[in-house]
Protein backbone atom coordinates (compact mmCIF):
# COMPACT_ATOMS: atom_id res chain seq x y z
CA UNK A 1 0.00 0.00 0.00
CA UNK A 2 2.39 2.20 0.64
CA UNK A 3 4.56 1.65 -2.44
CA UNK A 4 2.15 2.72 -4.21
CA UNK A 5 1.36 5.86 -2.43
CA UNK A 6 4.77 6.62 -3.10
CA UNK A 7 4.75 5.81 -6.44
CA UNK A 8 1.80 7.88 -6.84
CA UNK A 9 3.53 10.75 -5.01
CA UNK A 10 6.70 10.63 -7.83
CA UNK A 11 4.25 10.43 -10.78
CA UNK A 12 2.35 13.42 -9.21
CA UNK A 13 5.95 15.47 -8.95
CA UNK A 14 6.20 14.70 -13.08
CA UNK A 15 2.39 15.69 -13.60
CA UNK A 16 2.52 19.00 -11.71
CA UNK A 17 6.24 19.92 -13.66
CA UNK A 18 4.17 19.74 -16.56
CA UNK A 19 0.77 21.40 -15.56
CA UNK A 20 2.91 24.14 -14.30
CA UNK A 21 4.75 24.75 -17.74
CA UNK A 22 1.15 24.87 -19.02
CA UNK A 23 0.31 27.43 -16.62
CA UNK A 24 3.67 28.99 -17.64
CA UNK A 25 3.44 28.96 -21.06
CA UNK A 26 -0.60 29.53 -21.08
CA UNK A 27 0.45 33.48 -18.62
CA UNK A 28 3.08 33.99 -21.65
CA UNK A 29 0.93 33.85 -24.33
CA UNK A 30 -1.52 35.95 -22.61
CA UNK A 31 1.25 38.59 -21.59
CA UNK A 32 1.87 38.60 -25.31
CA UNK A 33 -1.79 39.29 -26.69
CA UNK A 34 -2.40 41.34 -24.12
CA UNK A 35 1.11 43.71 -24.34
CA UNK A 36 1.93 44.26 -27.57
CA UNK A 37 -1.19 46.51 -28.54
CA UNK A 38 -0.88 48.47 -25.85
CA UNK A 39 3.13 49.44 -26.56
CA UNK A 40 1.93 51.47 -29.23
CA UNK A 41 -0.72 52.92 -26.93
CA UNK A 42 1.26 54.59 -24.46
CA UNK A 43 3.02 57.15 -27.05
CA UNK A 44 6.48 58.32 -25.48
CA UNK A 45 6.51 61.99 -26.38
CA UNK A 46 9.57 62.70 -27.77
CA UNK A 47 11.79 65.02 -26.44
CA UNK A 48 12.56 67.28 -29.64
CA UNK A 49 9.81 66.22 -31.67
CA UNK A 50 7.00 68.11 -32.65
CA UNK A 51 8.21 71.11 -31.75
CA UNK A 52 8.14 73.54 -34.73
CA UNK A 53 10.65 75.78 -34.92
CA UNK A 54 9.34 78.03 -37.17
CA UNK A 55 12.02 81.36 -35.91
CA UNK A 56 14.46 79.19 -37.86
CA UNK A 57 12.46 78.06 -41.01
CA UNK A 58 12.86 79.44 -44.24
CA UNK A 59 10.50 79.64 -46.24
CA UNK A 60 7.75 77.37 -45.19
CA UNK A 61 9.98 74.41 -45.91
CA UNK A 62 9.01 71.65 -44.03
CA UNK A 63 8.99 67.78 -43.29
CA UNK A 64 5.38 66.39 -42.86
CA UNK A 65 5.28 62.71 -41.07
CA UNK A 66 3.52 60.76 -43.76
CA UNK A 67 3.87 57.20 -42.38
CA UNK A 68 5.21 56.21 -38.94
CA UNK A 69 4.95 53.16 -36.63
CA UNK A 70 7.52 54.50 -34.39
CA UNK A 71 6.36 55.91 -30.92
CA UNK A 72 6.48 59.52 -30.66
CA UNK A 73 6.19 60.24 -34.43
CA UNK A 74 2.80 60.15 -35.87
CA UNK A 75 1.37 60.66 -39.12
CA UNK A 76 0.69 64.77 -39.60
CA UNK A 77 3.58 65.61 -36.91
CA UNK A 78 5.39 68.64 -38.84
CA UNK A 79 8.73 70.10 -38.60
CA UNK A 80 10.17 73.11 -39.48
CA UNK A 81 13.21 72.89 -41.07
CA UNK A 82 16.21 75.21 -40.77
CA UNK A 83 19.59 75.36 -41.67
CA UNK A 84 20.12 72.04 -41.21
CA UNK A 85 17.89 69.49 -39.70
CA UNK A 86 19.26 66.13 -38.03
CA UNK A 87 17.19 62.74 -38.17
CA UNK A 88 18.49 59.97 -35.21
CA UNK A 89 17.64 58.14 -32.57
CA UNK A 90 17.98 59.71 -29.23
CA UNK A 91 18.36 63.42 -27.42
CA UNK A 92 21.14 65.38 -30.10
CA UNK A 93 18.63 64.83 -33.03
CA UNK A 94 16.74 67.48 -34.23
CA UNK A 95 13.95 65.09 -35.49
CA UNK A 96 13.92 62.53 -33.26
CA UNK A 97 12.98 58.72 -34.55
CA UNK A 98 12.78 56.07 -31.22
CA UNK A 99 12.94 52.95 -33.45
CA UNK A 100 15.26 50.26 -33.71
CA UNK A 101 15.67 51.07 -37.03
CA UNK A 102 17.20 54.28 -36.59
CA UNK A 103 20.80 55.27 -36.04
CA UNK A 104 22.10 57.70 -33.58
CA UNK A 105 23.29 59.95 -36.21
CA UNK A 106 21.19 58.54 -39.09
CA UNK A 107 21.11 61.44 -41.88
CA UNK A 108 20.65 65.34 -42.20
CA UNK A 109 18.67 67.52 -44.53
CA UNK A 110 20.31 71.15 -44.85
CA UNK A 111 20.97 74.18 -46.62
CA UNK A 112 23.39 74.34 -49.20
CA UNK A 113 23.54 76.97 -52.07
CA UNK A 114 19.50 78.11 -51.88
CA UNK A 115 19.16 73.96 -52.05
CA UNK A 116 17.90 71.40 -49.55
CA UNK A 117 20.16 68.47 -49.49
CA UNK A 118 19.43 65.10 -48.13
CA UNK A 119 22.76 63.16 -46.89
CA UNK A 120 23.09 59.54 -45.31
CA UNK A 121 25.26 60.09 -42.45
CA UNK A 122 26.48 56.46 -42.65
CA UNK A 123 23.57 55.23 -40.81
CA UNK A 124 23.01 51.23 -40.69
CA UNK A 125 19.40 50.40 -41.71
CA UNK A 126 19.94 53.73 -45.01
CA UNK A 127 18.00 56.39 -46.45
CA UNK A 128 15.63 56.10 -49.16
CA UNK A 129 14.43 59.23 -50.70
CA UNK A 130 11.83 57.93 -53.02
CA UNK A 131 12.33 54.59 -52.21
CA UNK A 132 15.81 54.71 -53.65
CA UNK A 133 18.84 54.38 -50.92
CA UNK A 134 20.78 58.00 -50.62
CA UNK A 135 24.39 56.93 -51.17
CA UNK A 136 25.43 60.70 -51.64
CA UNK A 137 23.77 64.17 -51.14
CA UNK A 138 21.21 64.32 -53.15
CA UNK A 139 18.64 67.61 -53.85
CA UNK A 140 15.39 67.45 -52.51
CA UNK A 141 12.31 68.45 -54.60
CA UNK A 142 8.96 69.44 -53.22
CA UNK A 143 7.45 66.48 -52.70
CA UNK A 144 9.94 64.01 -52.18
CA UNK A 145 9.49 61.41 -49.76
CA UNK A 146 11.56 60.37 -47.81
CA UNK A 147 11.71 57.66 -45.42
CA UNK A 148 13.90 56.36 -42.15
CA UNK A 149 13.12 52.56 -41.21
CA UNK A 150 9.38 52.43 -40.46
CA UNK A 151 8.85 56.47 -40.73
CA UNK A 152 8.40 58.59 -44.30
CA UNK A 153 8.66 62.15 -44.54
CA UNK A 154 7.43 64.09 -47.33
CA UNK A 155 9.24 66.99 -47.88
CA UNK A 156 7.47 70.58 -48.65
CA UNK A 157 8.96 73.12 -49.97
CA UNK B 1 20.50 53.10 -2.36
CA UNK B 2 16.95 52.55 -0.74
CA UNK B 3 15.79 55.52 -1.51
CA UNK B 4 16.80 55.61 -5.12
CA UNK B 5 14.36 53.27 -6.49
CA UNK B 6 11.20 54.31 -4.10
CA UNK B 7 12.41 57.78 -4.77
CA UNK B 8 11.56 57.54 -7.97
CA UNK B 9 8.15 58.38 -9.10
CA UNK B 10 5.77 55.96 -9.84
CA UNK B 11 2.63 56.60 -11.75
CA UNK B 12 -1.10 54.99 -10.37
CA UNK B 13 -0.97 52.89 -13.50
CA UNK B 14 2.58 51.53 -13.44
CA UNK B 15 2.03 50.89 -10.07
CA UNK B 16 -1.03 48.15 -10.68
CA UNK B 17 1.09 46.40 -13.58
CA UNK B 18 4.13 46.06 -11.40
CA UNK B 19 1.59 44.84 -8.27
CA UNK B 20 -0.16 42.56 -11.15
CA UNK B 21 3.38 41.24 -12.42
CA UNK B 22 4.40 40.20 -8.79
CA UNK B 23 1.68 39.10 -8.13
CA UNK B 24 1.67 36.63 -11.44
CA UNK B 25 5.16 35.77 -10.21
CA UNK B 26 4.49 34.61 -6.50
CA UNK B 27 1.17 32.44 -8.40
CA UNK B 28 3.77 30.87 -10.29
CA UNK B 29 6.09 30.31 -7.14
CA UNK B 30 3.50 28.71 -5.93
CA UNK B 31 2.70 26.28 -8.59
CA UNK B 32 7.10 25.78 -8.52
CA UNK B 33 6.73 25.48 -4.55
CA UNK B 34 3.93 22.74 -5.00
CA UNK B 35 6.03 20.93 -7.63
CA UNK B 36 8.88 21.05 -5.40
CA UNK B 37 7.13 19.83 -2.14
CA UNK B 38 5.74 17.05 -4.17
CA UNK B 39 9.70 15.87 -5.16
CA UNK B 40 10.68 15.95 -1.47
CA UNK B 41 7.83 14.15 -0.06
CA UNK B 42 9.04 11.56 -2.80
CA UNK B 43 12.48 11.36 -0.79
CA UNK B 44 10.88 12.19 2.59
CA UNK B 45 8.89 9.32 2.52
CA UNK B 46 11.96 7.11 0.98
CA UNK B 47 12.01 6.87 -2.88
CA UNK B 48 15.81 6.75 -2.99
CA UNK B 49 16.41 4.40 -0.65
CA UNK B 50 16.12 5.32 2.89
CA UNK B 51 13.90 7.95 4.00
CA UNK B 52 15.68 11.57 3.72
CA UNK B 53 14.18 13.58 6.94
CA UNK B 54 15.54 17.04 6.14
CA UNK B 55 13.97 16.80 2.31
CA UNK B 56 11.16 18.48 3.48
CA UNK B 57 11.90 20.89 5.22
CA UNK B 58 14.67 22.29 2.89
CA UNK B 59 11.48 22.18 0.16
CA UNK B 60 9.81 24.62 2.53
CA UNK B 61 12.85 26.58 2.93
CA UNK B 62 13.73 26.80 -0.75
CA UNK B 63 10.27 27.98 -1.76
CA UNK B 64 9.64 30.57 1.25
CA UNK B 65 13.12 31.75 0.36
CA UNK B 66 12.07 32.60 -4.07
CA UNK B 67 8.35 33.74 -2.47
CA UNK B 68 10.85 35.94 -0.04
CA UNK B 69 12.53 37.70 -2.96
CA UNK B 70 9.39 37.68 -4.82
CA UNK B 71 7.51 39.76 -2.01
CA UNK B 72 11.11 42.11 -1.32
CA UNK B 73 10.43 42.96 -5.44
CA UNK B 74 6.53 44.08 -4.34
CA UNK B 75 7.83 46.42 -1.73
CA UNK B 76 10.24 47.95 -3.52
CA UNK B 77 8.70 48.62 -6.43
CA UNK B 78 10.82 46.30 -8.65
CA UNK B 79 9.59 46.07 -12.54
CA UNK B 80 11.56 43.27 -13.85
CA UNK B 81 10.24 40.47 -15.86
CA UNK B 82 7.81 38.06 -13.72
CA UNK B 83 8.09 34.90 -15.51
CA UNK B 84 12.13 34.59 -14.82
CA UNK B 85 12.48 33.82 -11.10
CA UNK B 86 9.61 31.22 -11.81
CA UNK B 87 11.19 29.69 -14.49
CA UNK B 88 14.64 29.85 -12.35
CA UNK B 89 12.51 28.12 -9.46
CA UNK B 90 11.36 25.40 -11.73
CA UNK B 91 14.95 24.57 -12.64
CA UNK B 92 17.05 25.16 -9.71
CA UNK B 93 14.23 23.47 -7.34
CA UNK B 94 14.53 20.10 -9.92
CA UNK B 95 18.11 20.39 -9.58
CA UNK B 96 17.95 20.29 -5.75
CA UNK B 97 15.41 17.40 -5.79
CA UNK B 98 17.70 15.05 -7.79
CA UNK B 99 20.86 16.40 -6.02
CA UNK B 100 19.26 15.24 -2.48
CA UNK B 101 18.30 11.89 -4.12
CA UNK B 102 21.99 11.64 -5.42
CA UNK B 103 23.28 12.27 -2.03
CA UNK B 104 21.82 14.39 0.36
CA UNK B 105 25.58 15.78 1.48
CA UNK B 106 25.44 17.83 -1.87
CA UNK B 107 21.50 18.23 -1.21
CA UNK B 108 22.41 20.18 1.58
CA UNK B 109 25.52 22.21 0.30
CA UNK B 110 23.93 22.96 -2.77
CA UNK B 111 20.83 24.64 -0.56
CA UNK B 112 22.75 26.78 1.06
CA UNK B 113 24.11 27.87 -2.20
CA UNK B 114 21.08 28.58 -3.85
CA UNK B 115 20.28 30.64 -0.62
CA UNK B 116 23.78 32.32 -1.18
CA UNK B 117 22.29 33.05 -4.91
CA UNK B 118 19.02 34.21 -4.36
CA UNK B 119 20.97 37.05 -1.82
CA UNK B 120 23.12 37.79 -4.83
CA UNK B 121 20.28 38.29 -6.98
CA UNK B 122 18.69 40.70 -4.70
CA UNK B 123 21.80 42.38 -4.33
CA UNK B 124 22.36 42.63 -8.01
CA UNK B 125 18.33 43.71 -8.66
CA UNK B 126 19.35 46.04 -5.35
CA UNK B 127 23.00 47.66 -6.71
CA UNK B 128 22.89 47.57 -10.21
CA UNK B 129 19.18 48.53 -10.27
CA UNK B 130 20.46 51.53 -12.70
CA UNK B 131 21.95 48.98 -15.14
CA UNK B 132 23.31 51.90 -17.91
CA UNK B 133 25.92 53.19 -15.44
CA UNK B 134 27.85 49.98 -15.96
CA UNK B 135 28.78 50.37 -19.38
CA UNK B 136 31.01 53.03 -18.63
CA UNK B 137 33.96 50.25 -17.16
CA UNK B 138 34.43 48.23 -19.81
CA UNK B 139 37.93 48.46 -20.26
CA UNK B 140 38.16 47.08 -16.10
CA UNK B 141 35.91 44.02 -16.88
CA UNK B 142 38.38 43.44 -19.52
CA UNK B 143 40.96 43.87 -17.16
CA UNK B 144 39.41 42.28 -13.94
CA UNK B 145 38.31 39.11 -16.76
CA UNK B 146 41.77 38.44 -17.68
CA UNK B 147 43.07 38.50 -14.09
CA UNK B 148 40.34 36.41 -13.31
CA UNK B 149 41.59 33.50 -16.10
CA UNK B 150 45.35 33.93 -15.15
CA UNK B 151 45.00 33.42 -11.96
CA UNK B 152 44.01 29.50 -12.00
CA UNK B 153 46.67 29.10 -14.24
CA UNK B 154 49.17 29.79 -11.25
CA UNK B 155 47.62 28.97 -8.41
CA UNK B 156 44.81 26.79 -9.13
CA UNK B 157 44.54 22.80 -9.56
CA UNK B 158 43.03 20.38 -12.43
CA UNK B 159 39.84 18.97 -11.72
CA UNK B 160 37.86 17.01 -14.21
CA UNK B 161 40.33 17.94 -16.90
CA UNK B 162 40.26 21.74 -16.59
CA UNK B 163 42.47 23.49 -14.48
CA UNK B 164 40.17 26.43 -13.84
CA UNK B 165 39.52 26.58 -10.07
CA UNK B 166 41.04 28.20 -7.00
CA UNK B 167 41.22 26.46 -3.95
CA UNK B 168 40.81 28.65 -1.10
CA UNK B 169 40.46 25.89 1.94
CA UNK B 170 36.80 25.75 2.77
CA UNK B 171 35.49 26.31 -0.91
CA UNK B 172 36.63 25.98 -4.28
CA UNK B 173 35.70 28.62 -7.09
CA UNK B 174 35.64 28.53 -10.56
CA UNK B 175 36.40 32.44 -11.50
CA UNK B 176 35.40 31.56 -15.28
CA UNK B 177 31.54 31.35 -14.46
CA UNK B 178 32.07 34.65 -12.92
CA UNK B 179 34.47 36.12 -16.08
CA UNK B 180 31.53 35.27 -18.68
CA UNK B 181 29.21 37.71 -17.09
CA UNK B 182 32.10 40.03 -17.59
CA UNK B 183 32.82 39.53 -21.30
CA UNK B 184 29.47 40.07 -22.06
CA UNK B 185 29.29 43.31 -20.32
CA UNK B 186 32.81 44.23 -21.98
CA UNK B 187 31.42 42.85 -25.47
CA UNK B 188 27.78 44.83 -25.37
CA UNK B 189 29.57 48.54 -23.94
CA UNK B 190 32.59 48.15 -27.16
CA UNK B 191 30.05 46.69 -29.57
CA UNK B 192 27.14 49.46 -28.84
CA UNK B 193 30.09 52.06 -28.77
CA UNK B 194 31.13 50.64 -32.05
CA UNK B 195 28.38 49.56 -33.80
CA UNK B 196 27.99 51.86 -36.43
CA UNK B 197 31.50 51.68 -37.76
CA UNK B 198 31.55 47.90 -37.94
CA UNK B 199 28.10 47.34 -39.73
CA UNK B 200 29.86 50.13 -41.87
CA UNK B 201 32.82 49.05 -42.72
CA UNK B 202 35.74 51.62 -43.10
CA UNK B 203 37.78 50.10 -46.17
CA UNK B 204 36.44 47.50 -49.12
CA UNK B 205 38.15 44.47 -49.08
CA UNK B 206 37.23 43.02 -52.20
CA UNK B 207 33.19 43.44 -52.12
CA UNK B 208 33.48 43.41 -48.62
CA UNK B 209 33.59 46.37 -46.51
CA UNK B 210 35.58 46.01 -43.06
CA UNK B 211 36.18 47.77 -40.62
CA UNK B 212 39.49 49.18 -39.97
CA UNK B 213 41.76 47.55 -37.25
CA UNK B 214 41.37 50.16 -34.61
CA UNK B 215 37.79 48.79 -34.22
CA UNK B 216 37.76 45.27 -34.33
CA UNK B 217 41.97 44.95 -33.21
CA UNK B 218 40.90 45.61 -29.39
CA UNK B 219 38.12 42.82 -29.94
CA UNK B 220 40.15 40.34 -32.08
CA UNK B 221 42.86 40.98 -28.90
CA UNK B 222 41.05 40.34 -26.21
CA UNK B 223 39.42 37.05 -27.95
CA UNK B 224 42.84 35.77 -29.12
CA UNK B 225 43.80 36.25 -25.15
CA UNK B 226 40.87 34.78 -23.72
CA UNK B 227 40.86 31.89 -26.16
CA UNK B 228 44.19 31.04 -25.46
CA UNK B 229 43.84 30.84 -21.62
CA UNK B 230 40.94 28.94 -22.24
CA UNK B 231 42.96 26.21 -24.18
CA UNK B 232 46.02 26.78 -21.63
CA UNK B 233 43.36 25.50 -18.95
CA UNK B 234 41.96 22.94 -21.27
CA UNK B 235 38.50 24.39 -20.16
CA UNK B 236 36.99 23.72 -23.73
CA UNK B 237 33.27 23.99 -22.99
CA UNK B 238 33.89 27.76 -22.02
CA UNK B 239 35.73 28.24 -24.50
CA UNK B 240 33.01 27.36 -26.74
CA UNK B 241 30.60 29.05 -24.93
CA UNK B 242 32.37 32.44 -24.95
CA UNK B 243 32.79 32.16 -29.00
CA UNK B 244 29.00 31.40 -29.45
CA UNK B 245 28.19 34.21 -27.39
CA UNK B 246 30.38 36.56 -29.04
CA UNK B 247 29.01 35.73 -32.20
CA UNK B 248 25.79 36.31 -31.22
CA UNK B 249 26.33 39.61 -30.00
CA UNK B 250 28.14 40.66 -32.98
CA UNK B 251 25.42 39.52 -35.02
CA UNK B 252 23.23 41.44 -33.02
CA UNK B 253 24.84 44.53 -33.05
CA UNK B 254 25.57 44.55 -36.39
CA UNK B 255 23.18 42.12 -38.39
CA UNK B 256 25.87 41.49 -40.95
CA UNK B 257 26.03 37.46 -41.51
CA UNK B 258 29.32 37.91 -42.94
CA UNK B 259 30.91 38.42 -39.61
CA UNK B 260 28.82 35.33 -38.20
CA UNK B 261 30.01 33.72 -41.41
CA UNK B 262 34.07 34.54 -40.87
CA UNK B 263 33.84 33.49 -37.20
CA UNK B 264 32.45 30.17 -37.87
CA UNK B 265 34.90 29.82 -40.64
CA UNK B 266 37.69 31.06 -37.51
CA UNK B 267 36.22 28.55 -35.50
CA UNK B 268 36.18 25.63 -37.15
CA UNK B 269 40.06 26.56 -38.30
CA UNK B 270 40.84 26.36 -35.03
CA UNK B 271 39.24 23.29 -34.24
CA UNK B 272 40.63 21.69 -36.89
CA UNK B 273 44.12 23.26 -35.38
CA UNK B 274 43.73 21.40 -32.20
CA UNK B 275 42.52 18.54 -32.64
CA UNK B 276 45.70 17.79 -34.31
CA UNK B 277 47.73 19.54 -31.65
CA UNK B 278 45.84 18.96 -28.53
CA UNK B 279 45.91 15.10 -27.36
CA UNK B 280 43.12 15.65 -25.07
CA UNK B 281 40.75 17.12 -27.80
CA UNK B 282 41.92 14.03 -29.90
CA UNK B 283 41.06 12.05 -26.69
CA UNK B 284 37.33 13.73 -26.73
CA UNK B 285 36.28 13.77 -30.57
CA UNK B 286 37.41 10.26 -30.62
CA UNK B 287 35.28 9.16 -27.53
CA UNK B 288 32.56 10.93 -29.02
CA UNK B 289 32.34 9.37 -32.71
CA UNK B 290 32.42 6.06 -31.04
CA UNK B 291 32.74 5.53 -27.54
CA UNK B 292 32.50 2.05 -27.31
CA UNK B 293 36.78 1.17 -27.63
CA UNK B 294 37.21 3.07 -24.69
CA UNK B 295 34.31 1.61 -22.40
CA UNK B 296 36.54 1.37 -19.68
CA UNK B 297 38.61 4.58 -19.86
CA UNK B 298 37.08 8.11 -21.89
CA UNK B 299 33.94 6.34 -23.15
CA UNK B 300 32.48 5.40 -19.50
CA UNK B 301 30.67 8.64 -18.66
CA UNK B 302 28.98 8.96 -21.80
CA UNK B 303 28.02 5.40 -22.37
CA UNK B 304 26.68 5.18 -19.01
CA UNK B 305 24.99 8.52 -19.63
CA UNK B 306 23.37 6.71 -22.95
CA UNK B 307 22.33 3.79 -20.89
CA UNK B 308 20.56 5.89 -18.08
CA UNK B 309 18.53 7.74 -20.95
CA UNK B 310 17.36 4.56 -22.31
CA UNK B 311 16.45 2.80 -19.44
CA UNK B 312 14.21 6.19 -18.79
CA UNK B 313 12.39 5.74 -21.46
CA UNK B 314 9.22 7.97 -21.73
CA UNK B 315 7.51 8.28 -18.35
CA UNK B 316 11.18 7.64 -16.18
CA UNK B 317 11.80 4.73 -14.04
CA UNK B 318 10.07 7.19 -11.23
CA UNK B 319 12.34 9.17 -8.52
CA UNK B 320 14.83 7.22 -7.13
CA UNK B 321 14.09 4.19 -8.90
CA UNK B 322 16.95 4.67 -11.73
CA UNK B 323 20.71 4.08 -11.09
CA UNK B 324 22.24 7.04 -12.09
CA UNK B 325 24.88 6.89 -9.63
CA UNK B 326 27.31 4.82 -12.28
CA UNK B 327 27.60 7.80 -14.17
CA UNK B 328 30.65 9.89 -12.72
CA UNK B 329 30.28 13.12 -12.08
CA UNK B 330 26.02 12.75 -12.09
CA UNK B 331 25.97 15.58 -9.66
CA UNK B 332 27.30 18.38 -11.60
CA UNK B 333 27.93 17.59 -15.54
CA UNK B 334 25.84 14.65 -16.38
CA UNK B 335 22.62 15.98 -14.08
CA UNK B 336 20.55 15.75 -17.08
CA UNK B 337 21.28 12.45 -17.53
CA UNK B 338 20.01 11.36 -14.21
CA UNK B 339 16.37 13.43 -15.06
CA UNK B 340 16.16 11.28 -18.36
CA UNK B 341 16.47 8.39 -16.25
CA UNK B 342 14.05 9.00 -13.52
CA UNK B 343 11.71 11.39 -15.66
CA UNK B 344 11.94 10.10 -18.86
CA UNK B 345 11.79 11.40 -21.81
CA UNK B 346 8.83 13.97 -20.64
CA UNK B 347 11.00 15.60 -17.77
CA UNK B 348 13.83 15.50 -19.79
CA UNK B 349 11.57 18.14 -22.14
CA UNK B 350 9.96 20.00 -19.50
CA UNK B 351 13.83 21.00 -18.81
CA UNK B 352 14.23 21.70 -22.47
CA UNK B 353 11.12 23.75 -22.49
CA UNK B 354 12.07 25.28 -19.47
CA UNK B 355 14.97 26.91 -20.92
CA UNK B 356 13.38 27.62 -23.96
CA UNK B 357 10.70 29.88 -22.09
CA UNK B 358 13.97 31.44 -19.89
CA UNK B 359 15.87 32.28 -23.79
CA UNK B 360 12.53 33.33 -25.14
CA UNK B 361 11.68 36.07 -21.93
CA UNK B 362 15.61 37.06 -22.50
CA UNK B 363 15.33 37.99 -26.01
CA UNK B 364 11.70 39.48 -25.35
CA UNK B 365 13.56 41.42 -22.98
CA UNK B 366 16.18 42.53 -25.52
CA UNK B 367 13.76 43.56 -27.87
CA UNK B 368 11.86 45.71 -25.14
CA UNK B 369 15.12 47.92 -24.31
CA UNK B 370 15.57 50.83 -25.87
CA UNK B 371 19.50 51.78 -26.33
CA UNK B 372 22.02 49.82 -27.80
CA UNK B 373 24.08 48.71 -24.73
CA UNK B 374 21.05 47.25 -22.87
CA UNK B 375 19.38 45.17 -25.96
CA UNK B 376 23.13 43.87 -26.63
CA UNK B 377 23.81 43.06 -22.99
CA UNK B 378 20.49 41.18 -22.63
CA UNK B 379 20.84 39.53 -26.15
CA UNK B 380 24.29 38.51 -24.96
CA UNK B 381 23.38 37.56 -21.06
CA UNK B 382 20.23 35.53 -22.47
CA UNK B 383 22.62 33.43 -25.73
CA UNK B 384 25.28 32.92 -22.91
CA UNK B 385 22.47 30.85 -20.69
CA UNK B 386 20.85 29.08 -23.45
CA UNK B 387 24.22 28.27 -25.27
CA UNK B 388 25.44 26.48 -21.95
CA UNK B 389 22.52 24.85 -21.31
CA UNK B 390 22.92 23.23 -24.92
CA UNK B 391 26.21 22.29 -25.00
CA UNK B 392 25.97 20.22 -21.78
CA UNK B 393 22.66 18.79 -22.80
CA UNK B 394 23.86 18.17 -26.45
CA UNK B 395 27.21 17.10 -24.58
CA UNK B 396 26.08 14.38 -22.23
CA UNK B 397 23.16 13.32 -25.18
CA UNK B 398 26.03 12.35 -27.27
CA UNK B 399 25.04 15.22 -29.95
CA UNK B 400 28.03 17.05 -29.44
CA UNK B 401 31.74 16.18 -28.33
CA UNK B 402 32.04 16.25 -24.56
CA UNK B 403 32.88 19.45 -23.10
CA UNK B 404 32.52 19.80 -19.18
CA UNK B 405 30.65 22.65 -18.23
CA UNK B 406 27.58 22.98 -15.53
CA UNK B 407 23.47 23.20 -17.00
CA UNK B 408 22.49 26.53 -15.27
CA UNK B 409 20.79 26.23 -12.07
CA UNK B 410 20.47 22.72 -11.93
CA UNK B 411 23.93 21.14 -11.23
CA UNK B 412 25.91 20.89 -8.28
CA UNK B 413 28.60 23.48 -7.62
CA UNK B 414 28.35 27.50 -6.11
CA UNK B 415 30.38 28.83 -8.36
CA UNK B 416 28.07 28.20 -11.22
CA UNK B 417 24.66 29.12 -9.15
CA UNK B 418 25.79 32.20 -7.60
CA UNK B 419 27.17 33.62 -11.14
CA UNK B 420 23.83 32.20 -13.14
CA UNK B 421 21.77 34.42 -10.44
CA UNK B 422 23.61 37.36 -10.68
CA UNK B 423 23.15 36.78 -14.70
CA UNK B 424 19.43 35.83 -14.16
CA UNK B 425 19.56 39.69 -11.81
CA UNK B 426 21.29 41.89 -14.39
CA UNK B 427 18.55 40.60 -17.02
CA UNK B 428 15.69 41.57 -14.15
CA UNK B 429 17.61 44.86 -14.01
CA UNK B 430 17.17 45.15 -18.15
CA UNK B 431 13.97 44.76 -17.95
CA UNK B 432 12.86 46.93 -14.75
CA UNK B 433 14.40 49.73 -16.91
CA UNK B 434 12.63 48.94 -20.21
CA UNK B 435 9.19 48.76 -18.15
CA UNK B 436 9.94 52.01 -16.16
CA UNK B 437 10.54 54.22 -19.37
CA UNK B 438 7.43 53.54 -21.21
Amino acid sequence: MFAIYLMAVRYVFLLLLFLSILRLVKWMVGDLRGASPQRFMEVQPSRHGRETPSSESTGGVKMVVIESSAPGLKPGDTFGAGREVLIGRGGGSDINIDSSFASTRHARVYLKEEQYWLEDLRSTNGTYLNEIRVKQPIVLANGDRIRIGEVTFQFVR
Amino acid sequence: MISRSCSRKISPGEYASTVRSRLTERKLLFLAGIYTLAGMLALYLGAAGSPDRQALPVGLATISAFLFVSMYWHFTGYRGDCFLLPITAFLSSTGLVFLFRLDPAYGERQFIWLLIGLGALVLTTRLFVDFRFLSDYKYIYALAGLIALVLPIFFGHEQGGAKSWLNFGVFQFQPSEFVKILVVLFLASFLAENRAILTAGTRNLGWIALPGPQEWGPLAAMWGVSLLLLVCQKDLGAALIYFGTFLTMVYVATSRIFYVLFGMGLFMTGAAASFYLFAHVRARVETWLNPWPYIDTTGYQVIQSIFAINSGGVLGTGLGLGYPKYIPAVHTDFIFSAICEELGLLGASAVIILFMLFVFRGIKIALKTKDDFTALAASGLTALLGLQAFIIIAGVTKLLPLTGVTLPYMSYGGSSLVANFILLGLLLNISHEAEGSL
